[in-house]
């Protein structure tokens, strides 16, 4: 066994499963083990009995969206790609820094192959010869973990040249990230993937027309590429997975003041209140006070019964859930989030460079006990002009937890003008 | 090319597919506010400050950065752009200390413009702007400054380091609100650093800033001269700011062509010029002067001889032929063989030279002699010379040689269609067999031939003087006695003789006459010594490698160097029984120094900048070490 | 040109990636990462060499490792220890983690090394939010859920 950094059991559990099959325990699963469990079948089938065509016809039929947040169909995004000339490129984002979100790491360090045999039959469909994953720098077990995964699926012939027979060749290269969130952008990726500072681009050009090295890309979230495998084994039973028009397994990161903190697969008929059964209910019989959903809006506990899917009204993105209860501020929790958009903004454009710091400078004068009735009106401001003239979704979605706080918890806003903290936790001195 | 037809605030205008939307704005006058756009640059597209409203997609969009569309809608000016643009000024005032009136760049400052037309006029967010947030990064130079507090981060200059001048000398420290720009190592004067200064005149606002000028004028109060730079035979297009009586700076223009030279250099012109005619030192009127020279040249037309600059203009240069003397100039050592050995020499059109797959530079180092055209040696760079310096930045497949080795590796590196970048190395014999090959290469294997002189007007030389003798046998017939009396007009030929044999050969003359701009050097040793105006000073074309280009005064002086030579040609009866043509030099003997470029002492006008040689003393250590 | 920082070992693994990667540019990260996990460090000398041995300008490189936060920071100390101080650690009690930790190290969140041995940084999240308060030391993750003094100064223990 080769010796892998330490990594913790982290609690993962499935009532379906279909992504978290294999990945329950806390430990890799190997080529052998994953070709006994049925894995490498469905490359093998799509190999042999479809045309590449047909998996993105699949693809499509499946309602797959991205599942890095942006939740973009699947499928129209390959035939973005596949109507510019090849050589085309697939690259999987596993820079997954999203506050909140560790549904990615379990895939890749406990079963590695599933990612690999979707990238692959991926690769087949896109008609790529070459696939990058782009892991984040604060995945080392990851990486290695992949590395010699891939390694495994090269001298079984899975990867590499005529693969299986056939005339497709394919292989995947690992690129090691370094801590920058915002290249899980999909240009800032690929910027970052070709050896610069992680700016995002200027779209379009998409990364369909002119991605990586100004060639046809196709980025695709781990989870996303982890669907792959399942819908070409499950063909239109896939269909019978989930709610109608947002077919296939959700993998849900939940954290927080919840009892069993963990992944959870699901279908996407759950809702919020389910999934925060799922585990095990608020924890020392604390009241609930409010869901982040990572860094992109906050749900109260009126919205609870939101849907857990791509639906307008849907809780979509990534799926990632932290739950806040009682003794959490939400100031201070904002103040934590805008820490984080603040630092991790690149800089590259003015409104989102300077109004990320300005938007955490006004909400620590709440913190401080200085701020004033001007200030929410400042908030509100820089809250509706921030997204406008923003490069990238960082930009977009950085004012959301703030305009959702004000919407949701504007009585909290006022108490801290006020210097009354209802949770007890700023001004405590 | 395919044609779309926008509208942009109401008006149609027909432009190429692929046009950006600032662009065909551009085009019917429509001003858009920018930041980090600038044409020659790749498009950046971060300061969001050109924001335009798509009416067909309901949204603002940038203007730099989208294209045009057949059909497209632009509002550049309605409700929500108005507050779009408030808003990214908002944000960039927020910070942004609010030091006008001690801010050098106040005048042309962008933000200061925009902030006019555009910006809040009060202050939004209720932060003061005196709090200076951003930590200074001291550049530790003497030439440039960055002032962290101002900076609009819109990494124009880092650009302009990286895609024009490539000497890729400046990078983003950390990123986000905190990116402060920085340079690749510290100090600055002693990095890869070309002192261009193209950052400082692309800075929109005060962040980076010249050292020697600041604190010293108030640029709207001075005049600005648009010139063409005479200091290398490139001729870029340059602005000479100026009060009339001294310069204060000298920046670039939108073409982005400008290096250390004249950026730096520019305090050349401004101190220790010579402001009378001296007959022996003592101050005497230019009749007086020019009446003794007149008189010394008529008595003796035989055993005089006249060497010239190929620093003068044409117009200077046409003239002296009716003065019907031995006239000489170092291009006998250089250029003159080199051209012999080709033959009639057409330089290559610019633009081709530009989109060039494949360069072979042979000789000195093209960085020092001719820095601006390595700014668009963009591809594969083969350097072939006795060291690598400063042309490491185009990262060449550097091939060590040295004398006529350089040559016969030039033969074998060379390939179909390449472009020889040729400034300076060879003299005498060497330069013209160099000739014989570049011409052979040039019609063999189709090779571009770049022919780019040291000095600005070299080819000036050739194209209007009638005849030229040869530089060392005119220095051996003043050993000889054959000729006593030398006039040197604007050449200062202790650059290019040992000093000993120059001791000798000023010993053996009887009159030693110095045309100069310069009060010090020879100018100290000669008998009479008259002033002369340099580029800046009198209108004049050269025949500079891009063609004929005219430099313009910037700064009135009360004589013409063209005046001086009709006023000599008063007292002397030309008698041109001299025979028309050129001599000139393949022996060279061993007292002739090879005097060797350097970005820092190009000329007898770099050796004279404080600027450049300071610099030099800072600089020069460290390319060693490296 | 002498290296004195890219070792043998180092330079093999850079030419590996070399041979593997399109674009040479793409080998920057991954040689960085090959110096961070030796050196801990990044340093300028660091960068000059690498700016040699692949040929691409140092600026480009020192930019990378400016723009990235596991290289821009110095830290001078044998071991980085990160601890995350994003929401879901947040609301579960890193900052009582960090304070373990600078007592038992006896460092300073954030500040260069006094001791050489541990360096502690506060993180963005590092994708263990169910094990908050996560944080890694080099490459280990560990769970912070139950982390008391003793089992801290055990893990810490195999840090030398």
């Amino acid at each position: 066994m080769k010796y892998y950094p330490n990594i913790p059991d982290l609690n993962a559990n499935s009532s379906i499963n279909l992504l978290l099959k294999r990945a329950k325990e806390n430990r890799t699963v190997g080529i052998e083990e994953y070709e006994t469990t049925g894995g490498y079948s469905a490359l093998r089938k799509a190999l042999t009995r479809f045309k590449p065509e047909d998996i993105v016809i699949m693809v499509e039929e499946s309602t797959l969206r991205g599942r890095g947040g942006a939740g973009f169909p699947t499928g129209r995004k390959w035939r973005f790609a596949l109507a510019n000339p090849k050589p085309r490129y697939l690259i999987c984002n596993a820079d997954e820094s999203e506050p909140g979100t560790f549904k990615d790491r379990i895939i890749i360090e406990r079963d590695p192959h599933l990612l690999i045999e979707g990238m692959i039959i991926s690769g087949y469909a896109l008609g790529a010869e070459l696939g990058f994953i782009y892991i984040r720098g604060e995945y080392p077990a990851g990486a290695m973990i992949l590395e010699d995964a891939i390694e495994d699926a090269r001298k079984k012939g899975y990867l590499g040249k005529n693969i299986l027979g056939t005339d497709f060749s394919f292989d995947i290269l690992v690129y090691r990230g370094a801590g920058a969130y915002i290249c899980g952008e999909e240009t800032a990726l690929i910027e970052s993937l070709e050896g610069k500072r992680g700016h995002p681009r200027l779209r379009p050009p998409y990364p369909a027309n002119e991605g990586l090295f100004g060639r046809p890309t196709v980025v695709n979230n781990v989870e996303t590429l982890a669907n792959i495998p399942i819908i070409v084994t499950y063909e239109n039973y896939y269909m019978n997975i989930g709610p109608a028009g947002y077919y296939g397994p959700k993998l849900f990161p939940i954290s927080g003041k919840v009892k069993k903190p963990g992944v959870y697969e699901s279908t996407m008929d759950i809702t919020l209140r389910e999934l925060i059964d799922m585990a095990g209910g608020m924890r020392d019989g604390k009241k609930f006070k409010a869901v982040f959903a990572g860094s992109l809006g906050i749900y109260s506990e009126k919205e609870l019964d939101v849907p857990m899917d791509y639906s307008p009204k849907g809780f979509g993105g990534t799926g990632t859930t932290i739950v806040l209860d009682e003794d959490d501020c939400i100031i201070d929790s904002l103040i934590v989030v805008a820490e984080f958009f603040e630092h991790e903004s690149c800089g590259k454009c003015t409104p989102c460079r300077v109004g990320t710091y300005e938007l955490l400078n006004i909400l620590k004068k709440f913190q401080e006990g200085t701020a004033t009735e001007q200030d929410i009106k400042y908030l509100e401001h820089l809250c509706e002009n921030i997204p406008v003239g923003s490069i990238c979704g960082l930009g977009y979605s950085a004012p959301n937890a703030v305009r959702d706080a004000l919407k949701k918890f504007r009585d909290e806003f006022y108490m801290h003008i006020e210097k009354k903290c209802p949770a007890g936790v700023c001004f405590k001195s | 090319m395919e044609k779309v037809t926008v509208k942009i605030d109401g008006i149609e205008v027909q432009v190429d597919k692929g046009t950006t939307v600032l662009e065909a704005a551009k085009k019917i006058n429509k001003l858009i506010p920018t930041f980090c756009y600038h044409e020659k640059l790749p498009i950046f597209g971060g300061c969001r400050m050109c924001l335009v409203y798509d009416v067909k997609s309901k949204r603002s969009i940038i203007a730099c950065g989208s294209y045009v569309y057949d059909g497209m809608e632009i509002e550049t000016e309605n409700q929500q752009i108005l507050n779009d643009r408030k808003f990214i000024l908002e944000m960039l005032f927020t910070r942004h200390p609010l030091d006008c009136p001690i801010c050098d760049k106040a005048g042309e400052c962008d933000l200061q413009n925009w902030g006019t037309y555009w910006g809040p006029q009060n202050n939004v967010l209720p932060i003061t702007p005196f709090e200076k947030i951003r930590p200074e990064d001291d550049w530790e130079s003497d030439y440039l400054e960055y002032v962290s507090n101002r900076c609009v981060l819109c990494i124009k200059c880092v650009s302009v380091c990286d895609n024009i001048n490539q000497s890729h000398s400046l990078f983003q420290l950390e990123r986000g609100f905190e990116t402060l720009i920085s340079p690749v190592t510290k100090p600055m004067d002693s990095s890869s650093c070309e002192m261009c200064g193209l950052c400082v005149d692309i800075c929109p606002v005060g962040a980076i800033l010249f050292k020697p000028f600041k604190y010293n004028a108030r640029p709207w109060l001075l005049n600005e001269t648009f010139t063409h730079c005479s200091l290398c035979s490139l001729g870029c297009p340059v602005v000479i700011d100026h009060d009339g009586k001294k310069i204060y700076r000298i920046r670039s223009t939108a073409e982005l062509e400008i290096c250390a030279k004249p950026y730096l250099g520019y305090d050349a012109y401004n101190t220790n010029r010579l402001k009378n005619p001296k007959i022996q030192g003592k101050d005497v009127s230019f009749d007086n002067a020019l009446e003794f020279i007149g008189q010394i040249i008529s008595q003796n037309p035989s055993k005089t001889a006249l060497v010239v600059s190929p620093y003068l203009s044409n117009e200077v240069l046409e003239k002296i032929n009716k003065l019907g003397i031995t006239t000489t100039s170092i291009i006998t050592l250089d250029l003159l063989p080199l051209l012999e050995g080709f033959g009639d020499y057409n330089p290559p059109d610019f633009e081709e030279i530009k989109n060039a797959e494949h360069y072979v530079v042979i000789g000195d180092d093209i960085t020092d002699t001719n820095p601006v055209i390595t700014y668009y040696m963009k591809k594969r760079v083969v350097y072939i010379g006795e060291q690598l310096g400063r042309i490491k930045k185009l990262y060449p497949n550097f091939i060590q040689a040295e004398g006529r080795g350089i040559i016969e590796k030039l033969k074998e590196n060379v390939e179909e269609g390449s472009v020889i970048v040729y400034s300076s190395y060879f003299f005498g014999e060497d330069a013209k067999y160099l000739g014989e090959v570049l011409r052979k290469l040039q019609e063999e294997k189709n090779c571009k031939v770049v022919i780019v002189p040291p000095y600005p007007n070299g080819f000036g030389i050739v194209n209007n003087l009638k005849r030229i003798s040869s530089f060392v046998k005119t220095l051996d017939k003043i050993l000889s006695g054959e000729i006593e009396n030398l006039v040197m007009f604007g050449e200062e030929i202790s650059l290019f003789v040992e000093e000993e044999k120059l001791k000798e050969i000023f010993s053996k003359l009887k009159n030693k006459v110095l045309f100069t701009p310069f009060d010090d050097g020879l100018a100290l040793v000669c008998d009479v010594v008259i002033p002369l105006n340099t580029w800046v000073e009198e209108d004049g074309n050269y025949d500079f490698f891009t063609g004929q280009k005219k430099s313009k005064t910037s700064i009135k002086n009360s004589f013409k160097n063209t005046e001086i030579i009709d006023k000599i040609l008063k007292h002397i009866n030309p008698t041109s029984n001299l025979i028309e043509g050129f001599e000139s030099d393949c022996t060279i003997p061993e007292w002739i120094n090879r005097f060797k470029t350097n970005i820092w002492d190009a000329s007898y006008f770099s050796l004279r900048s404080e600027n450049l040689t300071n610099w030099k003393i800072k600089n020069q250590e460290v390319l060693n070490e490296r | 040109m002498q290296y004195t920082y890219l070792t043998e070992d180092i330079r093999q693994k850079i030419d590996k990636y070399l041979n593997t990667f399109p674009v040479k540019e793409q080998v920057i990260i991954q040689a960085l990462h090959l110096i961070y996990s030796k050196y801990r460090d990044i340093e300028l000398p660091h960068m000059e060499e690498l700016s040699n041995y692949i040929q691409v300008p140092l600026n480009q490189i020192e930019g990378i490792v400016h723009f990235y936060d596991m290289f821009r920071v110095k830290r001078n100390a044998r071991h980085h220890i990160r601890v995350c101080k994003n929401l879901p650690c947040h609301i579960m009690g890193c900052k009582k983690l960090l304070e373990l930790f600078e007592k038992l190290t006896n460092e300073k969140a954030n500040e260069e090394s006094k001791h050489g041995r541990f360096y502690i940084e506060t993180v963005e999240c590092i994708g263990a939010c169910s094990v908050a308060p996560a944080f890694m030391i080099d490459d280990d993750l560990y769970d912070g859920t139950k982390i008391t003094e003793e089992k801290l100064n055990e893990i810490l223990s195999k840090y030398t």
